[in-house]
């Protein structure tokens, strides 16, 4: 194992392009939903019942939280990963996707531990994914809808929907929406430096540059008292650009 | 004469290890190595230094050198973020390779102790590393060796 941290490490370093070979045969079929959690032992225990309810392999990837999360996302039937420290949610994210890799995955989707996407719209994303022939399908609260959605928080949204036009020439009606399907293609494209929040915008500028099809779908987003405490603060914002800078800095 | 030379060695140090940081971040070494000389410049040049504190209104060449400085101390403070995020992106590859591993906090209900904890009794050294650690170390080590529990594999 020290070798290949080792490597990791220096790939990590050099930021060579990592080939991840399936550790077990892949099938056609094959969809791994990959869900980020931090202290969501209140929640996800619903989110994976519903999920695997729904016929969908489910790997929670536990963020270093400090509650029951992995013990209930475990119990629940979860492939649970678990990061000895939090590291954020990019971080936990790119964790899922290099284990959904590992194992095999065709098609990966993102999905929100806090309960906020409804599992019934991964369908959709997966259709849209075959029928657009597409490597990426990105949910679109604002092709679909959103349930009690503060005005704030729609500024917010709006805010960073112009920043990433700007910036990625990508024109999305949705940036910050964490429910995604990709193909094995699209994942391996996918390389997430950005720990916290900004990953979402690194997500959309991998997308522009690896040329990949995407393709955007409309679905729900549920706010509840539960995900707004837990969801970004207007000062986030502020947080992300500052990281994308640093980022930009950083080369 | 004594200040001039008292402000050369450092600044040629900061310009120096601008140039050297440049392998990591080309724009805040290279602004780094830039601001340096041209401090050095204003510096060992006084008349030059008046004129261009008056063209640009800052009172006189020494506010200009102290703004200068400032302006260095700040390149340098943002260089230093920026290797501390790029060892918390290694700490990043290594969480996630544990976490491939097989290895993690367990049930996740509480946060791990320290690996390995060494300390000094009676003049020889004890470990007090956690029996439980041990066995998962040993757990993960086995796997390893007959090729189970290794997620991942790369190539370069």
């Amino acid at each position: 194992m020290t070798a290949q941290v080792l490597a990791s490490l220096a790939v990590e370093r050099e930021m060579i392009p990592v080939f991840l070979e399936p550790s077990v045969p892949p099938s056609q079929d094959h969809v791994v939903v990959v869900v980020p959690a931090l202290n969501e032992d209140a929640n996800i225990g619903r989110v994976v019942r519903d999920l695997r309810s729904a016929g969908y392999e489910c790997l929670v990837v536990d963020d270093g939280s400090s509650d029951g999360t992995a013990a209930v996302a475990r119990r629940e039937g979860a492939t649970v990963l678990s990061h000895l420290i939090s590291l954020g949610q990019g971080a936990a994210l790119q964790t899922g996707i290099d284990r959904a890799l590992a194992s095999g995955a065709q098609t990966i989707v993102t999905f929100d531990g806090d309960g906020q996407h409804r599992v019934a719209d991964i369908e959709r994303l997966l259709d849209a994914l075959h029928r657009g022939a597409a490597d990426f399908a990105l949910g679109s609260r604002f092709l679909g809808a959103s349930v009690n959605q503060p005005s704030s928080r729609r500024l917010l949204l709006v805010v960073a929907i112009w920043f990433t036009r700007l910036s990625t020439g990508l024109h999305l009606t949705d940036t910050h929406n964490g429910l995604r399907a990709m193909t094995r293609r699209g994942a391996s494209a996918i390389r997430l430096r950005q720990n916290r929040m900004a990953h979402a915008s690194e997500i959309l500028h991998q997308i522009r540059r690896s040329r990949l099809p995407w393709v955007e779908v409309p679905v729900t987003i549920e706010y509840t008292e539960y995900s707004l405490a837990k969801g970004q603060r207007s000062v986030g914002l502020v947080a992300i650009l500052a990281d994308l800078l640093m980022d930009a800095l950083d080369r | 004469m004594i200040g001039q030379i008292a402000f050369t060695a450092p600044l040629l140090v900061v310009a120096v290890y601008g140039l050297l940081e440049t392998r990591h971040s080309r724009v805040v070494g290279s602004l780094m190595a830039l601001a340096a000389i041209a401090t050095l410049a204003l510096v060992w040049a006084p008349a030059a230094a008046d004129g261009v504190a008056a063209a640009i209104r800052l009172g006189s060449r020494d506010d200009l050198i102290l703004y200068a400085l400032v302006g260095i101390a700040f390149l340098i403070i943002l260089n230093l973020h920026l290797k501390d995020r790029r060892q918390t992106q290694l700490l990043t590859t290594l969480i996630r390779e544990i976490a491939l591993s097989g290895g993690g906090p367990g049930d996740g209900s509480r946060r791990p102790e320290p690996m390995i904890v060494r300390r000094r009794a009676r003049g020889r050294a004890r470990s007090s590393i956690p029996a439980a650690h041990w066995a998962r170390t040993t757990e993960v080590g086995s796997h390893a060796a007959v090729g189970h529990g290794e997620p991942l594999s790369r190539r370069g």
